[in-house]
């Protein structure tokens, strides 16, 4: 192992001490709030200075409380979501000041979340014992959204609880990552060993084409109740990735993949819903007084951008619709360029990267899965949305994890988070008493 | 496991670098275009305190200004050309140059964001967009209106040795600061004044291809000047012998032995049909494509493709024998028959088309000059001078001698085109000085009847203009 994965590598002091890091991380976003809060006119009693006091108040308390970072599990990784949390606020802030008050508060209570997580989680292992409770509570909340659900911007996906509207589906992801990891790991070893062939395929046994089935019938389940396609391609393709990390068979996602996109076929044939997403994706401008016109808005407004962007306050991102939700991505590369849309897309590789890290440094299967589940999870939602906010795949309504506006998705991206760094956090204390046990030995 | 991790990992990068170059497609790559849509409701924004670039002749003579920051527009440029210039209108969006340049004018894109920042910043007053220069004479345009008044048709003059237009007409015309008063009787309008004739209007040419295809038929070899032609007054064009279609010569005058000079002098229709089904089908299409016939022009607006046939090669005898007149299915805009007389007139070298000479910023600095490129080189030199020389003929003896202009040799061709809405249509083709030539021009008067009593006459006051400084 690298002296990379221990907390020693962090020194006190220096460009690469997880102050630098953390400092150079929220800077970009307070920029930004002090950009929206000045070009808003009304500098006194702005709710601007109260969001970026809110805002820098909540990571720096964090930040102290874990050591300086050192104790967070992975700073870099800390860094980067307050990083995204910061850019996402000034643009929302931007665009919305109300918004962004509240959503500071999504903010204080996904930091908290994912605080608990890495503080006071006994041991990553007590998860995996609920991992049947844990799938069950993600097809109760779906399953509630399917029976008392609101729609709203063509998903039945909301829940109406009088004073605030919440997106279950948001929580019944992060459950579901904990049933596949719990559930990929039991059944690992029955995976890896099946060798009958079909065709030169290798053919899972029936303890993978059950649970892999299963898995299908949810997303379409999803896709047709729920008009959720985003949802559907998340659960679904988070699995195929966790299958793949236990399995190592190229040929089961491969083979997923096409049952999804059957399915999807068949959805796209049957519901309009479906196939009008898919048409409006290969010409948006053909459509775009109609179904086309986000995507056609969006593209507008990432031109309007440039290199370094006009500026928050500067642009005009309230003719994109669904701005500070599903198209602040559009927002963003707008006011702060092609600069800071790299930066954001840059943002997000680094953090699957350094979350992938973990889950191959994991010793335990659990951990590991976990790890590279919730990774996956949230840089599979950021492509999606991203890669649909610039016309490159079919447009599904998800949220851009820390970024967006709303506090569902929020919660669950931290509580995703938490248990990354809580995986990261394990790893590196068993490390720690390896060494010391050698070290005493030696 | 740790390496199906890592796999995950390098395709997440992998996807994550596909989203960064989407990205930089559409946020730089693809970006003047998206900003400068009309749709997009920035552009509207930025119209609201933007003055607008003018637009203006090649000595500085203004034809569009906005009269304040956002407008309205004013116009003030010579009444023909109004369709090559265009209007800008809130309400009916934007036409010609105002529409394909709708972005320079704007300053959308052209600059920086870094310098579009900082003008934004620290610029006093309204921003202004960028100006531009066209190449359009006013002399010429002024020459060329006055000879056009009260036909409907058009006509395109232009500097054969770089494509530069000289000056363009269309009739009738509207008036562009006016468009949102008078659109509804303008789109109700019979003549359809909102519609480009130069660029757009396709006419069957008639006799006035018949330079081109003779330089065709040198240029294939198979024809030399010296081949002669025998013509009866009419010739039987059908594919049988119980067809009865015929190509004959004007008022059915037999013009005897002719070669390809006194063919052209003359416009013997008996002897082109022999002459385009000796060069065969094949080379006479691909020659006429070779000059730009059947294909639409790059130009700084739309321009119609004209067609040669419907059925591309395959033409029967009949159809060979038609297109050889200029008559069929071939169809050409006047700017393509400028564009083509222009390649006779320079050696057998066609120039792009083009009209805006420059593209200036409000300080006056010249962001972009429109360079003189080749388009073709359809026919060799050497037949281009023959040709050239019985264009000369056809103007000093033959039936285009009212393009005729005194201390100066024309080269000249018209035609009478036969069409199904009327009287013919008058063309003349033809440039000067026929051993230099600086202006090439094409004339069509719908309905207008002989080529050589109706369109002649206007090129000759043309091309006076275009040359007014060495004729005095």
């Amino acid at each position: 192992m690298t002296r990379d994965t221990r907390n020693a590598a962090w020194g006190r002091r220096g460009p690469s001490s997880p102050d630098t890091l953390f400092a150079t991380a929220l800077l970009p976003g307070m920029l930004g709030m002090l950009m929206a809060t000045l070009a808003s006119g009304k500098l006194e009693r702005s709710p601007g200075w109260l969001v970026l006091a809110g805002f820098s108040g909540v990571f720096l308390v964090c930040h102290v409380l874990f050591g300086r970072g050192r104790r967070v599990g992975d700073p870099v990784i800390f860094s980067l979501v307050a990083f995204l949390s910061g850019v996402g606020l000034a643009e929302v802030l931007r665009l919305d000041p109300g918004l962004a008050a509240r959503q500071v508060g999504h903010l204080a209570m996904g930091v908290a979340l994912s605080s608990v997580l890495v503080a006071f989680t006994p041991d990553l292992r007590v998860l995996e014992r609920y991992r049947f409770i844990a799938a069950a509570t993600s097809c109760v909340l779906l399953a509630s959204t399917i029976i008392f659900g609101v729609e709203a911007g063509g998903a039945k996906s909301w829940l109406d609880l009088g004073p605030v509207a919440v997106q279950p589906s948001e929580a019944a992801k992060v459950l579901m990552v904990v049933f596949y990891a719990g559930y990929l790991k039991d059944t690992r070893a029955l995976l890896r060993r099946s060798s009958k062939r079909l065709l030169g395929v290798l053919l899972p046994d029936l303890s993978y084409a059950g649970p892999l089935t299963l898995m299908w019938g949810l997303a379409l389940v999803l896709l047709v109740f729920q008009r959720d396609l985003g949802a559907a391609v998340l659960f679904f393709g988070v699995f195929l990735l966790m299958l793949y990390v236990a399995s190592g068979r190229a040929s089961y996602v491969l083979g997923g993949a096409a049952l999804l996109a059957a399915g999807g076929a068949a959805c796209s044939w049957l519901f309009p819903h479906v196939r009008a997403r898919f048409i409006v994706w290969l010409n948006p401008w053909r459509f775009m007084d109609s179904a086309g016109y986000q995507t056609v808005q969006s593209m507008f407004a990432v031109a309007a951008g440039g290199l370094i962007g006009l500026g928050p306050g500067r642009g005009m991102p309230h003719v994109i619709p669904a701005a500070p939700t599903d198209f602040v991505f559009a927002a963003i590369c707008e006011e702060m360029g092609l600069v800071g849309g790299l930066a954001v897309i840059g943002a997000y590789a680094l953090l699957v990267y350094r979350g992938l890290f973990w889950a191959s440094r994991a010793t335990d299967d659990f951990r590991a899965l976990l790890a590279a589940g919730m990774t996956s999870l949230i840089g599979l939602q950021a492509l999606t949305i991203i890669g649909g906010v610039l016309g490159l795949v079919p447009l599904t309504g998800v949220t851009l994890p820390f970024v967006s506006y709303g506090g569902s998705s929020m919660i669950a991206s931290f509580a995703a988070t938490g248990l990354v760094l809580r995986a990261a956090r394990e790893e590196q204390e068993e490390h720690e008493k390896e060494e010391g046990r050698v070290s005493v030995e030696g | 496991m740790k390496d199906s991790v890592r796999r995950i990992s390098i395709a997440f990068l992998v996807a994550f670098a596909v989203l960064s170059a989407r990205l930089f497609l559409v946020g730089v790559l693809r970006a003047p275009d998206l900003s400068a849509h009309p749709r997009n409701p920035r552009v509207a924004a930025v119209r609201r305190d933007i003055v607008r670039g003018g637009i203006y002749l090649s000595r500085g003579e203004p034809v569009a200004k906005d009269s304040a920051p956002g407008g309205p527009r004013v116009y003030m440029g010579p009444p023909g050309l109004v369709h090559l210039t265009g209007y800008e209108d809130a309400r009916y969006g934007t036409a010609g140059l105002e529409a394909s340049y709708n972005s320079e004018l704007l300053g959308l894109g052209g600059e920086s964001s870094v310098a579009s920042l900082a003008r934004n910043i620290f610029a006093a007053g309204p921003a202004r967009g960028n100006d531009i220069i066209l190449t359009v004479d006013m002399g010429v345009q002024r020459a060329a209106e006055r000879a056009m008044a009260g036909r409907r048709g058009a006509a395109v003059a232009l500097d054969p040795k770089t494509g530069a237009i000289l000056a363009m007409v269309s009739n009738p015309g509207f008036s562009p600061g006016r468009i949102s008063f008078e659109w509804e009787r303008l789109v109700k309008d019979d003549g359809s004044p909102l519609f480009n004739r130069a660029t757009l209007g396709l006419y069957p040419p008639g006799s006035a291809v018949k330079p081109i295809i003779a330089a065709i038929a040198l240029s294939s070899g198979v024809v030399s000047p010296e081949d002669r032609f025998r013509c009866e007054g009419a010739i039987r064009v059908g594919n049988r012998a119980d067809d009865e279609r015929e190509v004959s010569c004007s008022d059915g005058r037999a013009h005897g032995d002719v070669d390809l000079a006194a063919a052209i002098a003359r416009s013997c229709n008996v002897a082109f049909a022999q002459i385009g089904w000796r060069v065969g089908r094949e080379k006479l299409y691909n020659g006429l494509q070779s000059f730009h016939f059947g294909v639409a022009l790059p130009f700084d607006v739309p321009t119609a493709a004209g067609a040669i046939s419907a059925g591309g090669v395959n033409l029967d005898r009949a159809a060979v024998a038609q297109i050889s007149i200029g008559q069929g299915t071939l169809v050409a805009s006047p700017l393509e028959m400028a564009c083509a007389i222009g390649a006779i007139g320079n050696g057998g070298v066609m120039r792009r088309p083009y009209v805006v000479r420059e593209v200036r910023s409000p300080d006056g600095t010249k962001l972009r000059r429109t360079p003189s490129t080749i388009l073709r080189v359809p026919v060799p030199a050497t037949v281009a001078r023959r040709v050239k020389d019985m264009m000369v003929e056809a103007v000093t003896s033959g039936t285009a001698r009212a393009a005729g202009l005194p201390g100066v040799r024309v080269a000249g061709k018209t035609g009478t085109a036969q069409n199904p809405h009327g009287a013919p249509h008058a063309w003349f083709v033809g440039f000067a000085p026929a051993e230099d030539p600086r202006c090439a021009v094409a004339v069509v008067v719908e309905n207008g009847g002989s080529g050589g009593r109706v369109a002649a006459p206007v090129a000759r006051e043309i091309l006076r203009a275009a040359l007014r400084d060495t004729l005095r």
